[in-house]
């Protein structure tokens, strides 16, 4: 399968009053087109770190990053070639929603094809085509406040499938709602998975760890452990990771 | 999807009250400029009466719109005798206290040597003059046809009431007989004639000549021969229209023009201070949508067509919110207001440019932000 992100040996190193701290220190990670992974670690490992490089956020400072056949390093390329990057192959979904608060569920959906430059008419299909596949065709005229956090997070995952992204990043997406809404999340993202877009999980939530095709674990800045979840096709759920649970 | 307009909605209260805080500082230029041409059309409206191509004044001055031009009588058929003149006109114009029914007021008489009754006049009602005794005013001075006028010792009566015929300082004009305006001129109260022999003087004030003369050119000839021709003579100056005109604009209200400047230009950097204040104040507002704009990737146009657009909309509101302003207040004012399009387009043109400074703060405010603070 092609991956769709391919992180290798990669090294990110931030110095904070005269002390160089390795965040990263040559973690190497892939993720395969259609393929769901979860990175988990400790608080501080550099999960977050890891997301922001593969999301041309953060430039590291050794290694090589390639994300959609793009190399991001150690190539250089203009802020305007890495927005193309992000709108048209990467969507983003985080802890919190982070919808635009003056805009409707669809209108933030839409948002995303705007950005990309699509037709208005093409974009408003998509986004109710989308919300309503998520489960919230009735609440696409609704502001955000109005919504609850899960269909807030739905809505940002509607939002990060708009442009049909080659790649998923999601940091801790589950972190704020409660066990079946997290679930829920998650399985909307493996539907993603499943239509062939590379997902990448960070989370803590070890009882959705049967959705991912693998599990990646991070500690201090080196990738401790990468193996197959227990969705990978034939394998029994007792693989654990709890030797590499957080701290 | 226009952000902006979506963006206005959430806080209208806010946006509305700001561009009504434009609108007012809009209708304050606007009024500013309106007085000003107000005074202009006024100040030109009696040599555009006139509407003579030649005024030929006393030498050494630059007529009587600007300081005391004094000719003699006979200049008027020298002047008529010049080859290309199709007529001249004496031209006597002089500022006289008149008490109308008790009230004395300042207003400038205009001597008509008949039989040229002052058919050039903008008469509104009534007629014109046809004999000494009778005198035509603005209708500002107050007194209807028929009423009667005292200045100088006589006692004239109102025949005909003209429109627009005013000075720049707001007194009315009137016309009267050549024979009156010098009777007037040549008048002394009786208490002045008394000192005036006290005091070994036995001047009367023998009536003054004339201010100017003026002339029209035959049609066809050129107007530059005749004014090398009266240029040559060393007792005048020659003034053409456009040469008048400037003068009593620049002349006369070079000052006024300054200080309304200088009112526009303070109206415009509290303009700009406003729009500065509120659009950055959007922007900071907005600082979160802006990361989050750009960590999806978002071209920077977007973000600054999402700045622009709300200052081009607080700009339009402004606008239309002072035309509407000036319409209201203007028919309260005691001067004319001109705003004609020139002055609209002018004003609206610097709430615009005042407008988009005022945007600045905010754009640079909005570059500075960077896509990971969607995140924090
Ligand atoms: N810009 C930065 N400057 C300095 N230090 C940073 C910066 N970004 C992250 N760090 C540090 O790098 C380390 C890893 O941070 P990171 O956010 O990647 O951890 P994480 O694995 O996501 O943790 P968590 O599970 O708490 O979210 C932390 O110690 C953090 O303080
Ligand atoms: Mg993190």
């Amino acid at each position: 399968m092609t991956a769709v992100l391919t992180i290798d040996r990669v090294s990110r190193v931030f110095e904070s009053g005269g002390e160089r701290i390795a965040v990263l220190d040559g973690a190497s990670l892939t993720v395969a087109a259609g393929e769901m992974v979860a990175l988990k670690g400790p608080s501080g490992s550099g999960k977050s770190t890891l997301l922001l490089i593969a999301g041309a956020l953060d430039r590291p400072d050794d290694g090589t990053v390639t994300v959609a056949g793009m190399r991001l390093f150690p190539d250089r390329h203009p802020e305007s070639a890495l927005r193309a990057l992000r709108r048209r192959a990467i969507g983003f979904v985080f802890q919190k929603a982070n919808l635009v608060p003056f805009l409707t569920a669809a209108e933030n959906v839409e948002l995303a094809r705007f950005i990309d430059g699509a037709p208005r008419g093409e974009a408003r299909v998509r986004a109710r085509e989308l919300l309503t596949t998520l489960g919230l065709g009735e609440r696409l005229g609704s502001l955000p406040s109005r919504l609850s956090g899960g269909e807030q997070q739905r809505v940002a995952v509607a939002r990060a499938l708009a442009n049909r992204p080659a790649l998923i990043l999601a940091d801790e997406p589950t972190a704020a709602l409660d066990g079946a809404r997290g679930r829920q999340v998650l399985e909307l993202l493996k539907g993603a998975a499943k239509t062939g877009v590379g997902v990448l999980v960070v989370t803590h939530d070890d009882r959705a760890l049967d959705l991912f095709d693998r599990v990646v674990s991070i500690a201090d800045g080196k990738i401790v452990r990468d193996g197959e979840g227990s969705a990978a096709a034939g394998r029994s759920k007792a693989v654990t990771f709890s030797d590499t649970e957080q701290s | 999807m226009n952000l902006a307009i979506r963006d206005i909605g959430r806080s209208a209260a806010r946006f509305l009250l700001t561009a009504f805080g434009i609108g007012l500082l809009t209708s304050g230029s606007l009024v500013m400029q309106g007085i000003y041409r107000g005074i202009v059309t006024d100040a030109t409206k009696l040599v555009r009466t006139v509407d003579a191509d030649l005024w030929v004044v006393e030498a050494g001055t630059t007529g009587p719109f600007a300081e005391t031009s004094r000719v003699p009588r006979s200049l008027a058929d020298r002047v008529a005798a010049v080859p290309g003149i199709e007529a001249a006109r004496a031209f006597a114009l002089a500022s006289e206290t008149v008490t109308t029914g008790g009230r004395r007021q300042t207003a400038s008489l205009l001597s008509l040597d008949l039989p040229d009754d002052g058919g050039w006049l903008p008469l509104q009602s009534g007629r014109l003059l046809r004999s000494a005794g009778e005198i035509v005013t603005d209708a500002s001075l107050g007194v209807p046809i028929g009423g009667a006028v005292a200045v100088g010792g006589e006692m004239l009566t109102v025949v005909g009431l003209m429109e627009g015929m005013v000075e720049p300082s707001g007194d009315p004009m009137a016309a009267v007989t050549a024979a009156d305006f010098r009777r007037i001129q040549a008048y002394r109260p009786p208490e002045a004639v008394e000192l005036a022999r006290a005091g070994g003087d036995s001047s009367t004030g023998e009536g003054a000549g004339l201010s100017a003369v003026t002339a029209s050119v035959q049609p066809g000839r050129s107007l530059a021969e005749v004014l090398d021709r009266i240029r040559t003579w060393p007792d005048v100056a020659v003034l053409t229209r456009d040469d008048q005109l400037s003068l009593v604009i620049n002349g006369r209200l070079e000052r006024l023009r300054k200080q309304i400047l200088l009112f526009t230009g303070l109206l415009s950097v509290i303009t700009a201070a406003v729009v500065t204040v509120t659009i950055y104040a959007m922007t900071v507002e907005k600082q979160h949508t802006i990361a989050l704009l750009k960590l999806m990737g978002a071209r920077d146009i977007i973000v600054l067509r999402l700045i622009l657009d709300q200052t081009g909309l607080l700009a339009l509101s402004g606008i239309a919110l002072g035309f509407w302003i000036e319409a209201t207040v203007a028919p309260l004012f005691p001067r004319r207001i001109v705003v004609d399009t020139g002055a609209a387009l002018q004003v609206s043109a610097i709430v615009v440019v005042t407008c988009l400074i005022g945007s600045v703060a905010g754009i640079w405010r909005a570059s500075r932000i960077d896509a990971r603070e969607a995140l924090s």
